[in-house]
């Protein structure tokens, strides 16, 4: 398994809270994967600008961090039944 | 014929040439994608199984677009590669209510549990998992089928649910799950978590085509998707128990991943390129912690490309749309003859009815957008006559062309439930219903009086004779 790092920059998010989540299993050093802890996005070192690359990125994909917290629930946390 | 197993069902697509074996440097983004979009727009739409995989070499395979044509879906359904899909829609109907005949059996050591992955899991280095679009979020499991219980009757196979829901692998451990409220896996998990619980759930991917299908279609809460599969294939079908909870799973399953929904937490998602051909916008959703792992010796990855139609998205769940929208119109109007709800998972619906009287097709179609699934989905309802053929879109033009009065047959029903990830429904949830009656008006109703054609050849017998002339 991928060693730990969690000071990396977001591509979408810019948060620095990525870090290093896997590396090809063939052990042929093909490709890194990265993933936010933040905004749970995830890239491939191998694909393209467009998505790896934060001045290259398409801005309505972009995340903006308050957003994070406050977008829609699908399924809203229901109360706790009592326990009696 | 039954298929115990996706290799069963690929082994059938080698044999009938519906099968590619794609050898040549596969990159996960952006050549899975193309690859799985490009074998769609071919004819027959082929299976494509894909083994060199960058990164992968020596240890994963992916295949895509198993589901992806009728001729695949007629060998799903034990018929011949040329039956139409009106005949495909038939004997899915016919199957249906063979239901109580379905069972399911238990195997010791089954083929999904030959290796286990209990400790230091990864799935980024386990499976070949990619970018289905572009602009995802993440990584996504496309054809993964989730299995929970209700947990106040864990021992009720038929309210055990199996269904198909989007999922993003977001961390090594942990994957986003985004299933409706209205879906009974849903129901599930917020039984759980009123209750403080963690739900166990299992997520399975490569199982057989039936129960891909069945897993797809929107059953009542107390079906059980293992027994409409059993009906489907003729004979019990093959579970297995999770080792870490008492879950059942396909015996024959690629891939088992046993896990648990974290209570009373939510967790950023999206956005992802959804079957209206455009992405829907990101939500806080469940997530599920991963505890263990099992699969079959040298898996075989299954995955699904959704995006603007036609992808195996739309067909896997083309008739299992149509047919149960039929069976709950048939119910209380036996005089519906058909119905074809193939695009878009039913966000048209085209409806063949005999009358009884006037007005009556608007009544179908009032109906149509009162049953389980039209509530939030039919957005556009058309009917017509009993003898025009729903899955011919020629004949479904012609009534409209030649049937419908503007002024009185087309109506809007403003401001009813809509699909939330329809580009035009908004607020999202919220539309609007189109009725189309194409019918040819009935007394009290009236048109002005015209004499039809008779339709030529309608047992088909000169047809077949044709073909057997130019197929020698």
């Amino acid at each position: 398994m991928a060693e730990k790092n969690t000071n990396i920059q977001c591509v979408r998010c810019l948060s620095e809270t990525a870090y290093l989540a896997a590396s090809a299993p063939d052990g042929s050093g093909a490709w890194d994967l990265y993933c936010c802890s933040y905004c749970n996005y995830g890239w491939r070192t191998t694909e393209g600008s467009e998505i790896t690359d934060v001045t290259k990125r398409d801005p309505r994909f972009s995340v903006d961090k308050n957003e994070v917290e406050s977008v829609f629930c699908l399924n809203p946390i229901p109360k706790l039944l009592n326990k009696e | 014929m039954s298929y115990k197993s996706l290799r069963d069902f690929l082994s059938k697509l080698e044999e009938e040439k519906l099968l590619i074996h794609y050898t040549d440097p596969v990159s996960l983004e952006p050549d899975v994608r193309t690859i799985l979009a490009a074998g769609m727009n071919m004819k027959d739409s082929p299976a494509i199984l894909m083994n060199n995989i960058d990164g992968f070499l020596g240890k994963g395979r992916i295949v895509g677009n198993v589901c992806g044509s009728w001729k695949s879906n007629a060998l799903m359904l034990g018929m011949q590669t040329d039956a139409t899909v009106k005949e495909q829609f038939f004997r899915m109907s016919d199957l249906w209510d063979k239901y109580i005949e379905g069972s399911v059996t238990y195997i010791e050591q089954p083929p999904c549990q030959e290796v286990v992955v209990d400790e230091n899991i990864n799935l980024f280095e386990l499976f070949p998992l990619h970018r289905v679009n572009e602009h995802d979020g993440g990584f996504y499991l496309s054809k993964g089928l989730v299995v929970t219980k209700d947990i106040d009757e864990p021992d009720n196979l038929a309210v055990e649910n199996v269904g198909v829901y989007r999922m993003q692998v977001q961390h090594p451990d942990v994957i986003a799950l985004h299933v409706m409220p209205f879906h009974d896996g849903a129901r599930h998990i917020k039984k759980a978590e009123e209750r403080g619980e963690a739900l166990p759930v299992a997520i399975c991917i490569g199982v057989p085509p039936s129960l891909a299908t069945m897993a797809s279609t929107p059953l009542d809460y107390n079906q059980s998707e293992y027994i409409f599969t059993s009906a489907i294939d003729g004979e019990p079908f093959e579970l297995a128990k999770c080792i870490g909870n008492d879950l059942d799973v396909p015996a024959h399953a690629e891939i088992v991943i046993e896990g648990e929904v974290i209570p009373g937490k939510r967790f950023y998602e999206g956005p992802f390129g959804e079957f209206p051909g455009s992405y829907s916008g990101a939500k806080q959703v469940f997530n599920i912690k991963v505890k263990r792992v099992t699969h079959r010796k040298d898996p075989i990855f299954e995955t699904l490309y959704i995006g603007r139609p036609w992808t195996e998205h739309d067909t896997l769940i083309g008739l299992s749309t149509s047919v149960p929208i039929y069976k709950q119109l048939k119910a209380t109007m036996p005089e519906v003859k058909c119905v074809n709800a193939n695009f878009q998972h039913g966000l048209s619906v085209i409806v063949a009815t005999d009358l009884k009287f006037g007005g009556y097709g608007k009544t179908v179609a009032m109906r149509v957008a009162t049953t389980p699934h039209g509530i939030s989905y039919a957005k556009n309802i058309i009917i017509v006559d009993g003898d025009v053929d729903p899955f011919n879109l020629e004949q479904v033009i012609w009534a409209i062309n030649c049937r419908v009065r503007a002024d009185k047959d087309v109506t809007v029903i403003q401001n009813t439930p809509g699909f939330q990830l329809d580009p035009t429904s908004n607020p999202p949830g919220m539309g609007n219903k189109l009725i189309i009656d194409a019918t040819t008006p009935e007394y009290p109703d009236s048109i002005r009086p015209f004499q039809m054609i008779d339709l030529l050849d309608t047992e088909g017998t000169m047809q077949t004779k044709l073909e057997g002339m130019l197929n020698g």
